[in-house]
Parts: structure tokens; C-alpha cells; sequence
């Protein structure tokens, strides 16, 4: 016999309509949905990754109306209206920017995946603040984990996209 | 790790609001979000409806009024840092909110949910209570009440807000002229949460010591003013004895558990080290400014 | 007359900016979790709460009952059709302890797999776990060593005993040395556990291919190659009907070079439900459901002559296990005990290193896997001797320390799958030297710790040796591959996650061909485009594939002269391989190109020479010889604040020697992940238990690692001992970084704190309050 269950109601659905570079994206989800998983599986932008998930990591940071924040902390409604960009906008033709250019030109990353959450955050600091004091440029870093680099040839990289000398 | 569902509420108005926070036992506030959205994730808390006030007209304000600075609901802890009112008028809050989280964290988190989410080792509790802060308290029916720091922080992430309640702001007195801050933590490393904060305060007349205030968040469940170490500041010349005679003095009970991460009698012993070193980076500021 | 063409500028050796950059970098990366299959449902896992209890009840009927959920599975469901998950590094006598991939009645860890639901959402599968009401009967948690050897719980009765494996080494004569000696010690050490934690946790996703009707397996893995063995192994299905593939992979140390009970379980209902199955670890997952590492005790007796001769090791060490074997389980215990003298001569050694079941997540490797124990616990020992001894601590070393003179060196050990341990090449004295001096290790160095004293300031430097285990085999292989367009395809078994394959391999393979780095596309991690490989860990990728690669494109070379002697019908004397084409000899004029020389190789353009195959390609499986062994020295400079427990790190040195370096900017940067993860584990990086064995460490929050500013400036010397063991002479690079910074932070703390009568036998993490209580209440205020 098959058993049969009263279907439960459906979770209500949010409208969302945001810019995400620079396009005109718009999606129902469940209030439940958190930016990350809007960006990435709403919208298929795969590039921001989620290394922990309760906020501590870093990856899976965008720029929201120009501000670096942590995507998993908030929930893609209250985003509504809101520009994002996310590390597939950060360089609208494909070449790399100044701050991507510095990770490679420096081995700033190694595996990849908290690269982006260090280009955005850094970006949008050097967006604010082309010439950043050492202590503005080391706080946005440490807001940011990764296991692979040592961080050293991360902080070379945000030197060099800061326009600062090199550390020797 | 995802939340659990829940209703999702997004007012406009303070009435609004109250009204959706009455609407559901359990409702809970959404403002920064930054310490709420963990606890979500994780499951440790599943509110029934969320209400986001981000949105509520009026909450996102910063003004200075009759010798304070007030702080509303949604003002975030960057734009606080990054403004020139705070920075001339609130020099220990622009101190301590450096040292919470990070620049990514602190661009979407409040100053007052912050102080409201009341975590044991948070640095801003400190401040208030140093400061004398008071929040603007809404009951469910409107009814504004002002309540003092000291009365605000309850136990361990418990504030004095009843049900249905809605904290609409935070305010804080205008230094005085003559005013220097400090704040020192003891960490396990760069920018984590703080085993030990200290927020000090100092204000000097005529070469003397008029004023200081000077509290502790993480030795116990709640933040610590540091009553005896004020007494044996006030009057007094600044100089290093002075500063070193008055932190020795600071005590206070250790609660074992209140983190993981260190123990109480690592707490204890640091107390009046951490004291000293805000009370020596205060007086460093006053240097400064001179 | 020719005209002499300057020579071309080799790849190998320099610094090279990585080929893979600039899609990470783009945010074009595609990782486990960034694969969406069209019907993909969603996996979620009931995990155990219990450290040790007996299951008396599963009833998923509420799951069952909910919208969206498509099953649930527990042990009685599978059992007939899994076995269980394999370990590769058991010795003969080694008790069985394998874990299945669901609790089979009884869980051993917080955190273990009890059973196993599909749903057609991610989040409604998560809503879903707390819909499978599991009972249980608690049982006795054996949680700290102590309890594990006492042996009145046992976690395996059958066994009788917790104790599943002992290794044993043994050199000389032992107890003649300790008998003939003028001095001996004895220490402790423990060393706690912390873990490999890569940023990206793992993740899998399996289907069964739609059109081949194989089972596919994407999973976040350092050894594709291998997990298809297992896959086959527990399921019964022959290697030919799946197909695995390593996507990026988001960091690993460790942790992904293990065979988990997801990977069996997605696959599983996969073929059960003909669906796409994704499950994706969270972080709290990770820290309970991926392997631990590190937690061993040590106990070593030292014998010395007055002179400062070490003249024997005896040895004893116990890892903590935890709750089953796992894929590598006895290889951190294996590599202690054959690795603890280090680059020191001491002519008479025994071990015995036992591995020991405990209700915690099993324990397997992670950067340096035994080796960085072994280093702490032998260079602490130096530092007790010196002093004791009123010896410099570097001339005590180089005195007892193997001379390029003594090698190769058979060291009388040997390594659980890598074999005897017989030291190539390495002049371990002078990177010694080297360190000592860069750090500013000299006779004025007391008293500018006085000086700093005086003020308040406690400084301390501390040095590390070591010698360390790479490039092991068994062998890789490579397949090298020519169009018509002169472009080349290099096949590598070896899988990357974040070590920059795709650009050394390039310039191995772009050296051999003597052709722009451009033209060479590197493709690996995918079972069927790579049908044999062994995989990335044990610092084996350059040296061994890298070797592997190298030959391949040699074997191709050799053809391409092969098909130009035939096309231009002469001698293959008579030409030479320069600029990526055959030359004819003294006509420099007339030559084939790469391109061209693959065009004539096809059937198009054929017949070639008798027998020769068409097409130009080659193929070459690399086996290793032997190991190779890298060896460094750390020094660390730090400062305590004894006041508040805090340490500064205020200098960091590594002088290291992996042979012939392939790119130094990617060497480096091993160096420093290497050493921040030393830094982790050694100050604030823990996985404590409390007393019922459930683990406190639960987010990121609970478990710190470094940031940007908890790092110190790390400088590097490099030289270069090439291993004769490959052609290239390199050796690995990958885990030096981790191996030696423990021993070298250790001993800088000893150093600042010694005029407090500190005696470090434990490993850290060093947190503030734990260095405060080394310092003595009363001490005056700065």
C-alpha cells in the first residue's frame, strides 16, 4: 500500500530582484535562501565558494552596492534591489584587473578557492581607498582565510595593487 | 548547514515592525545579521519569523544631540567608524570597533545589535557600560523607555528588552574635552574574539584626572565597570605609577565557563594587565592630542 | 655555415607565473560543489552524537513521511552490498578495526555515519536529518591515551585489546650503546591533535552515466586513481564500469587522501535511485567526519657520551588513532619511528610505535604525517642535551649530524608503502649553519636576550633539523601527446589541488621539447582521460610525475626523429632537436617541425618505418628507486609577552634543500603554507574532547587558524642536493614547510622562557593562557 501524506504548504516564495554585473537578475526563493546559494545555484555564478558557511572564512565574499561582505550571512531577500558583484564581474572583459594581476603575478593563491573572496574584498577597498594605510590593507586581509599560501605572497600581491614598495 | 525555514517579515515603519514582532512567539529581530545568521545556519536558534529592519525609516541614523551621540538600530559599525562625528566625539567606541570582527563583517553589522546580541566576550558591551550608554527600549505597545547600560546587559546574551520589544537606538556621551581612550584585548590570535577586553577612558582638568571610565568584558557572564580602579584615578596626576597603581587595583569574579578558549584564572590574572595597557594606550592618546 | 643561435632559455629552474591563475582568478574554477547536473538530489548525513554507544532503534519513518525526501538508508539496508572502507597501510599483524560506511550497531565517534537520506532539495535534506529518530545505549567513551591502554573499554572486544598495530625498528645494538653511555635522558612529549583543514571541505557528486551506463563518481579527492580501487573494491563493480574525476580541488594536506564513507554512499544511491546524487560536507561536518591528525606521545630515551656523542635512540610512541582504521592510518606511526633521528648519525636506534583505537574521528595524515612529531621530540632532545651538556646547540648538532661525506646513508628503517630508508644526498650542516646565521643564532645572542629581558621583553630563538620522507612510489605515469598543429597534451595520474602541475609540468615537458610553455595543455584528475595514475601526496608529484612527464615527452622526441629520418630519408645521426624541430645536421635550413612531424605520423600522411605506430605520442611510467629525501633547517625568532601569554613571532628562517627546483616561486610558497600551518597547530589550532568524547571544537570560530597577521616575514635560502634517484634530480617540497615548525616555535619558546626553569615537553598549541602559566605569578610589571 502506498502511503499517502498531506503535501505540506509549499514555503513562500520572495521575489528578488537585484543587478548582479552589471545584468538585471530576478528569482523567487524560499526567505531561507542565503545569498551564497542564491549567487551560485539560483544564479549559477559558481565563482564565490562557501568555505565554512557561518561566516568566518571569508570566501564567499561579493561586493554589495560596492561593499565587501560575507554572502553567507546574509539571506538573498534582504538583498532585493541591491546591486552585487560577484568575482565574474569583478573584470567585465575577462583580462585581468590590477588586484587579480597582483595574485598571479606574486603565487598569491595556490588552490583557488578563497582567491575570490580576497579579490573582492581587496578591490573594493582599493575602489574606496586607492592608497590604503598598512593597517587598512592587513585588517581587510585578515578578514579573509586561506590553508594554502602562508598569506606572504598574499600580502605581496595586495602591496602590489595598492601601489605600495614591496617587502623584502 | 542551512537555516530552518521561517517567515520573513520586512517593515517599513517602527509601528510596523512591533507589530510584526508581536505577530509570532519567538520572533526575532534581523538588522546586521552577522552574529543572528550563524546561529541560524547552524541550527542553534530557528525563530519562527524573522522581521528585517533594515528597511524601518528612521533607524539608519547618526546625530548628535544635547552632548550625545546617538546611534540608530541599522547604523552598521563601518559607517560608524567612518565618520567624523564619532571619530572627534567617540573615541573609545571608534577604539573598541575596530577590534570587532572584520572590515567585511562590520560593513553589514550594527553597533546596537551587536551590544544587543550581548556575547560574553564581545568588546562593545565594555564601552557601554564605561560610558554610561543608553538604548532606547520599545515595548510592544510603542511605550519608549530609556535604559541605562548598567541595567541593559543581563546574562550571557540576554539584554533587558521584553517580548516583542525593539532596542530603536544606543547613545553614548560626548567625550570631553581633554579626553583620551584605550582599549586593549588579550586574543589566541590577530582580530580574533577576545579572551579579555579592557575600554578605559580618561579625561584630564588641569593636568589632573576629572573623569575615567574604565570597564571589562569576558571575565564573567556580564561587562565589569572597574568602579575602584576609577576611584583611584580620579584625582590623580597621569603618570605611569599612577596608571600601574590603579589597573593593580582592578578585580572581579572569573566565571569559569563564559568561553572555551581560555581559563578563568587566566582571566583573572590578566585583568589588571589588560586594565593597564587600555588605561597607558588612553593616556597615550592624550599625549597625543596635546 | 650555420649561424650560432644563442642557446634557448630553459624553463625548469625558473619563476615562472602559474598557467592556471587566471581562470581561478576569474572566478571560472569548477569545483565539486560548483557541478549541477540536471535532477541532482541531494544527500544528507545522520551523524552519531555519541562518542561510544550501542544503536537500539533507527525509525526514519517521519523523514519518510516528509515532502521531498526520496529515502533513508541505515547498515542493515547496505550491508549486503558494501564492504568495508579499505585501509592500505596496515602491516601484516595489524588487528582488524575497518570501519563500514555506516554504523554497524555500534557508533565509535561523535560524528560517524549512522545513517544516510536523500531529498530533493539541500535544504530539505538538512530538515530532514532531524526527522530520523535514533536511539542509543551510551557506552563507556575511551577518550584520552590513558584510557585507550588501560584497555577496560574496549573499542573492538573481539580484538581484545586497543592496541591494533605496533611497528617495530630496530638498528645496532641498543642496549650495548645505552650501556657504554655517559649520559642518557628521558622525556614525554605529547603532541596534540589538530587537523589538515582545506578551505574547500569535500563534497561528491555520483551518477551513473547515462550514455555508458558506468557509475561516475566527481568527488574532491587527492588520488582519483585510487578512490576508483576502492569504489570497485566495495561495491563489486569491476574499475572499467567507473569512472572518477577530481574536479579543483580546494586544498587537501591530508585530508583528501582518504576514502570516505560518502564517497560509497553517494555512488551507492546513485545506482539505487538513477538520479544524480550531490552531497557537499559543510564545515561542521568537517570537523568530525574528515580524518584528524597528528595526536601522538613519545617516549624516548637518549644515550650520550661526554663528548656530546648521541649514540642511541630507544624509542616508544603511541597514536591516537581514533575510533577505526581509515585509508592511511598506520603511516603517521610508521614515519615517527623510522624518521626520529633525523639527519643524525646515532648508530643505534629501536622503535616501537603503537597505533591506538580511541572514540574519536580517526586519525590519518597531514602534511609531514609523522614527521613532524618525530622532529619535535628529537630537536627538543638536542636542545635538553646541549643545555644540560653546556653546549652550543649548533655545534652539538653538527657534530652528530650525517656529512654529504656519509651518504647515501642506509638508515637501518623503513616506511610503511615507501620502503627502507636510505638517505640520498643533502648537506644537512650547511643549511644548519646557514639558518643559524640568517637567524642571528650567535655568541651574542644571550646577551641581547638579557638586554631584551631588562626591558621586559622575552625573546627566544629555537632551531629544527629534518630530513624528511618524499617522492615516494610506487611509480607514476604520463602520456604526451602532438596535433598537427604542433600543440601538446600532457597526461599526468598525478591530481593537483592548488600545487601548480599544470605549470611545472609544462616546463618540464617545454625544456624536453625545447617549445614555448604556451603550446602544452596539462590535463589530469579524470580517470577516463588519465586511465592510470597514483595520485598527489607524500611530496611525490614533481619528482615522480613530474620525472613521469618528462621521460613521456622524451619518448616522444625520440619518435618525432625517428618519423624526420624517414620523411627526409636519412640518417637519424644526421639530425639534431633544437627549437622543438629535427634539424638536418650542417643544414640548418631543412628541418620538420613538431607539428609537422605529427601530421606525418598519422595514417593520413603514413606509411611510417616498419612497425612504428601512428601518431605522435608517447608514454612512460615513471618508478620510483627509492625515496628521496628533502631535509631543512627552521629557525624561529619569537617574543613573549609575559604579561599576557601572547607570542610575537619576529623572524622566520628556512634553509631547504629538495634537489633540482623545478620553479622556486612555487617551492616557496609550499614553504609558507608549510610553516603557517606549523604556526596553526603550534599556537592555537586544537580538537579537544571533553571527558564523554565529544569534540568542542565544532566551527571555524572554535578552531582558529592563521591570518595574515598572525604570520611572520618568512625568509628562504635555497640549495640544491640532486637526488640521484630520477634523472632530473628533484625531490618533493610539499611538506618541509609543516614538518619542521613545530620543533623549531617549540624550542624558540623554551629558549625565551628557560630563565624561568621551563621544561617543554608538549607540542601546544601554545594559546595565551597556557604560556602564562609558565611564567611566574610574582614577576614584576615591565
Amino acid at each position: 500500500m502506498t502511503q499517502t501524506t498531506p503535501r505540506q504548504p509549499a514555503p513562500a516564495l520572495h521575489v528578488v530582484q537585484v543587478t548582479v554585473n552589471g545584468e538585471p537578475r530576478d528569482a523567487a526563493v524560499p526567505a531561507r535562501t542565503l545569498l551564497s546559494d542564491f549567487l551560485r545555484d539560483t544564479l549559477g555564478l559558481t565563482g564565490t565558494h562557501v568555505g565554512c558557511g557561518h561566516g568566518t572564512c571569508g570566501a564567499c565574499t561579493v561586493l554589495l552596492d560596492g561593499v565587501a561582505v560575507r554572502s553567507c550571512l546574509l539571506f538573498a531577500v534582504q538583498t532585493d534591489g541591491c546591486s552585487i558583484t560577484t568575482i565574474e564581474g569583478i573584470s567585465p572583459d575577462g583580462t585581468l584587473t590590477p588586484v587579480q594581476q597582483a595574485f598571479q603575478d606574486n603565487h598569491g593563491m595556490q588552490c583557488g578557492f578563497c582567491t575570490p573572496g580576497f579579490v573582492c574584498s581587496l578591490t573594493a577597498l582599493l575602489a574606496e581607498d586607492p592608497a590604503p594605510t598598512d593597517q587598512r590593507l592587513t585588517e581587510t586581509l585578515d578578514g579573509h582565510l586561506c590553508r594554502c599560501t602562508g598569506y606572504q605572497n598574499i600580502v605581496k600581491a595586495a602591496r602590489q595593487a595598492a601601489g605600495r614598495e614591496a617587502l623584502s | 548547514m542551512k537555516p530552518a525555514p521561517f517567515d520573513y517579515r520586512r517593515p517599513t515603519t517602527v509601528a510596523a515592525a512591533l507589530t510584526d514582532l508581536s505577530s509570532v512567539a519567538g520572533a526575532r529581530v534581523l538588522a546586521g545579521g552577522q552574529s543572528l545568521v550563524p546561529l541560524l545556519s547552524l541550527r542553534l536558534a530557528s525563530p519562527p519569523v524573522l522581521v528585517d529592519i533594515n528597511r524601518v525609516a528612521g533607524l539608519d541614523l547618526l546625530t548628535t544631540t544635547d552632548s550625545r551621540v546617538h546611534i540608530g538600530a541599522t547604523v552598521r559599525q563601518a559607517t560608524v567608524l567612518a565618520s567624523p562625528v564619532a571619530a572627534r566625539h567617540l573615541p573609545l567606541v571608534v577604539a573598541a570597533l575596530t577590534r570587532v570582527s572584520h572590515p567585511q563583517v562590520r560593513a553589514r553589522g550594527t553597533v546596537v545589535g551587536n551590544l544587543c546580541h550581548h556575547d560574553p566576550a564581545s568588546e562593545m558591551p565594555a564601552v557601554a557600560v564605561a560610558l554610561d550608554a543608553e538604548f532606547t527600549v520599545l515595548g510592544p505597545d510603542g511605550t519608549a523607555s530609556t535604559v541605562a547600560a548598567a541595567d541593559f546587559f543581563g546574562d550571557q546574551f540576554e539584554v533587558a528588552v521584553p517580548v516583542g520589544g525593539l532596542v530603536t537606538e544606543v547613545s553614548f556621551p560626548v567625550a570631553p574635552p581633554g579626553s583620551g581612550a584605550g582599549f586593549f584585548e588579550v586574543a589566541r590570535k590577530a582580530r580574533d574574539y577576545a579572551l579579555l577586553s579592557a575600554a578605559a577612558q580618561l579625561t584630564v582638568t588641569d593636568g589632573r584626572i576629572s573623569a575615567a571610565a574604565v570597564a571589562v568584558t569576558g571575565l564573567g557572564h556580564r561587562p565589569l565597570r572597574m568602579d575602584t580602579v576609577e576611584d583611584a584615578l580620579r584625582g590623580a596626576a597621569i603618570t605611569a605609577d599612577a596608571l600601574r597603581a590603579a589597573a593593580r587595583l582592578a578585580t572581579g569574579d572569573a566565571v569559569p565557563h563564559v568561553n572555551r578558549r581560555s581559563t578563568a584564572a587566566y582571566r583573572t590574572r590578566v585583568l589588571p594587565v589588560a586594565v593597564h595597557r587600555a588605561l597607558r594606550a588612553a593616556a597615550a592618546q592624550l599625549e597625543e592630542d596635546r | 655555415m650555420s649561424t650560432p643561435t644563442a642557446a634557448r632559455p630553459k624553463y625548469v629552474g625558473g619563476a615562472v607565473k602559474r598557467r592556471e591563475d587566471p581562470r581561478l582568478l576569474l572566478g571560472r574554477g569548477r569545483y565539486v560543489a560548483d557541478i549541477a547536473l540536471a535532477g541532482t538530489v541531494h544527500m544528507a548525513v545522520v551523524r552519531s552524537p555519541h562518542a561510544h554507544a550501542r544503536i537500539t532503534g533507527i525509525d526514519a519513518s517521519r523523514a519518510l513521511a516528509t515532502p521531498g525526501v526520496l529515502t533513508v538508508l541505515t547498515w542493515p539496508d547496505i550491508s549486503a552490498e558494501v564492504g568495508p572502507i579499505p585501509c592500505i597501510d596496515a602491516y601484516p599483524d595489524s588487528l582488524p578495526a575497518l570501519q563500514t560506511a555506516l554504523a554497524d550497531g555500534v557508533v565509535r565517534y561523535v560524528g560517524q555515519p549512522v545513517a544516510v537520506l536523500v531529498a530533493t532539495t539541500e535544504y530539505g535534506a538538512e530538515d530532514a536529518l532531524a526527522l530520523v529518530d535514533v536511539t542509543y545505549e551510551l557506552l563507556t567513551p575511551v577518550v584520552t591515551m590513558d584510557d585507550a591502554l588501560a584497555g577496560e573499554t574496549l573499542l573492538h572486544p573481539e580484538l581484545g585489546t586497543n592496541v591494533v598495530t605496533t611497528i617495530a625498528q630496530d638498528v645496532g645494538d641498543v642496549d650495548a650503546a645505552f650501556a657504554a653511555a655517559d649520559r642518557v635522558y628521558e622525556e614525554t612529549f605529547e603532541i596534540h591533535r589538530y587537523a589538515p583543514m582545506p578551505m574547500e571541505t569535500r563534497g561528491v557528486v555520483a551518477e551513473v552515466d547515462p550514455i555508458s551506463e558506468r557509475l561516475t563518481l566527481t568527488t574532491s579527492t587527492q588520488f582519483p586513481h585510487l578512490v576508483r580501487g576502492f569504489l570497485s573494491g566495495c561495491l563489486g563493480i569491476p574499475e572499467s564500469r567507473i569512472r572518477v574525476v577530481a574536479p579543483d580541488v580546494g586544498g587537501g594536506f591530508g585530508a583528501k587522501c582518504e576514502f570516505y564513507c560518502e564517497e560509497l554512499l553517494a555512488p551507492l544511491l546513485a545506482l539505487r535511485l538513477r538520479r544524480p546524487v550531490r552531497w557537499i560536507e559543510d564545515r561542521r561536518e568537517h570537523l568530525v567526519a574528515s580524518t584528524h591528525a597528528r595526536e601522538q606521545r613519545h617516549t624516548v630515551r637518549v644515550a650520550v657520551l661526554e663528548d656530546g656523542t648521541v649514540t642511541a635512540v630507544d624509542a616508544r610512541s603511541w597514536t591516537s588513532s581514533g575510533a577505526a582504521y581509515s585509508t592511511l592510518t598506520t603511516t603517521p606511526a610508521s614515519i615517527s619511528s623510522a624518521m626520529l633521528r633525523g639527519p643524525y648519525r646515532i648508530p643505534h636506534y629501536r622503535a616501537r610505535a603503537h597505533c591506538v583505537l580511541t572514540n574519536k574521528t580517526p586519525l590519518a595524515v597531514y602534511r609531514g604525517a609523522g614527521h613532524p612529531q618525530a622532529v619535535l621530540v628529537m630537536e627538543r632532545m638536542m636542545d635538553v642535551i646541549a643545555a644540560d651538556l653546556g653546549r652550543d646547540r649548533v655545534a652539538l648538532r653538527l657534530q652528530n649530524s650525517l656529512t654529504p661525506a656519509e651518504l647515501p646513508s642506509d638508515r637501518g628503517t623503513a616506511i610503511v608503502l615507501a620502503g627502507p630508508v636510505v638517505y640520498d644526498t643533502g648537506d644537512y650542516g650547511f643549511c644548519l649553519t646557514r639558518a643559524a646565521e640568517m637567524i642571528g643564532l650567535d655568541e651574542d645572542w644571550p646577551a641581547q636576550q638579557a638586554a631584551a629581558r631588562a626591558e621586559g621583553r622575552y625573546l627566544g630563538i629555537g632551531l629544527a633539523n629534518l630530513v624528511e620522507e618524499t617522492s615516494i612510489g610506487p611509480y607514476e605515469s604520463s602520456v604526451v601527446r602532438v596535433d598537427g598543429s604542433g600543440a601538446v597534451t600532457v597526461l599526468t595520474g598525478s591530481s593537483p589541488h592548488g600545487q601548480g602541475h599544470v605549470t611545472t609540468f609544462s616546463q618540464l615537458v617545454a625544456d624536453e621539447l625545447e617549445i614555448d610553455i604556451e603550446r602544452i595543455t596539462v590535463l589530469y584528475g579524470d580517470t577516463d582521460v588519465v586511465t592510470d595514475g597514483v595520485g598527489t601526496f607524500a611530496s611525490r608529484s614533481a619528482a615522480i610525475g613530474g620525472a613521469a612527464a618528462r621521460k613521456a615527452a622524451g619518448v616522444v622526441k625520440d619518435k618525432a626523429m625517428a618519423v624526420a629520418a624517414h620523411v627526409l630519408e636519412i640518417d637519424v645521426a644526421d639530425l639534431e632537436w633544437r627549437d622543438g624541430a629535427a634539424h638536418v645536421r650542417g643544414l640548418p635550413a631543412r628541418s620538420l617541425s613538431l607539428g609537422e612531424l605529427a601530421q606525418a605520423s598519422t595514417a593520413w600522411n603514413a606509411p611510417l618505418p616498419g612497425g612504428m605506430s601512428f601518431n605522435l605520442e608517447g608514454t612512460y611510467q615513471h618508478q620510483a628507486a627509492g625515496i628521496a629525501f628533502s631535509n631543512a633547517t627552521h629557525a624561529a625568532k619569537l617574543a613573549v609577552d609575559v604579561q599576557t601569554g601572547e607570542v610575537e613571532i619576529l623572524d622566520y628562517v628556512v634553509v631547504h634543500d629538495c634537489g633540482t627546483v623545478i620553479n622556486p616561486t612555487i617551492v616557496e610558497g609550499q614553504v609558507h603554507g608549510g610553516v603557517a600551518q606549523g604556526i596553526g597547530g603550534t599556537f592555537m589550532e586544537d580538537l579537544p574532547y571533553d571527558a564523554d568524547g565529544r569534540p568542542l571544537a565544532r566551527t571555524l570560530q572554535d578552531y582558529t587558524t592563521p591570518t595574515a597577521s598572525d604570520m611572520p616575514w618568512i625568509r628562504t635560502d635555497h640549495m640544491e642536493s640532486p637526488t640521484p634517484l630520477n634523472p632530473y634530480g628533484m625531490k618533493g617540497a610539499g611538506e618541509g614547510g609543516a614538518t619542521g615548525a613545530p620543533g623549531a616555535l617549540v624550542n624558540a619558546l623554551q629558549d625565551a622562557l628557560s630563565v624561568f626553569g621551563v621544561h617543554l615537553t608538549v607540542d601546544g598549541p601554545w594559546t595565551p593562557d597556557r604560556v602564562l602559566d609558565l611564567v611566574p605569578e610574582d614577576l614584576p610589571w615591565a
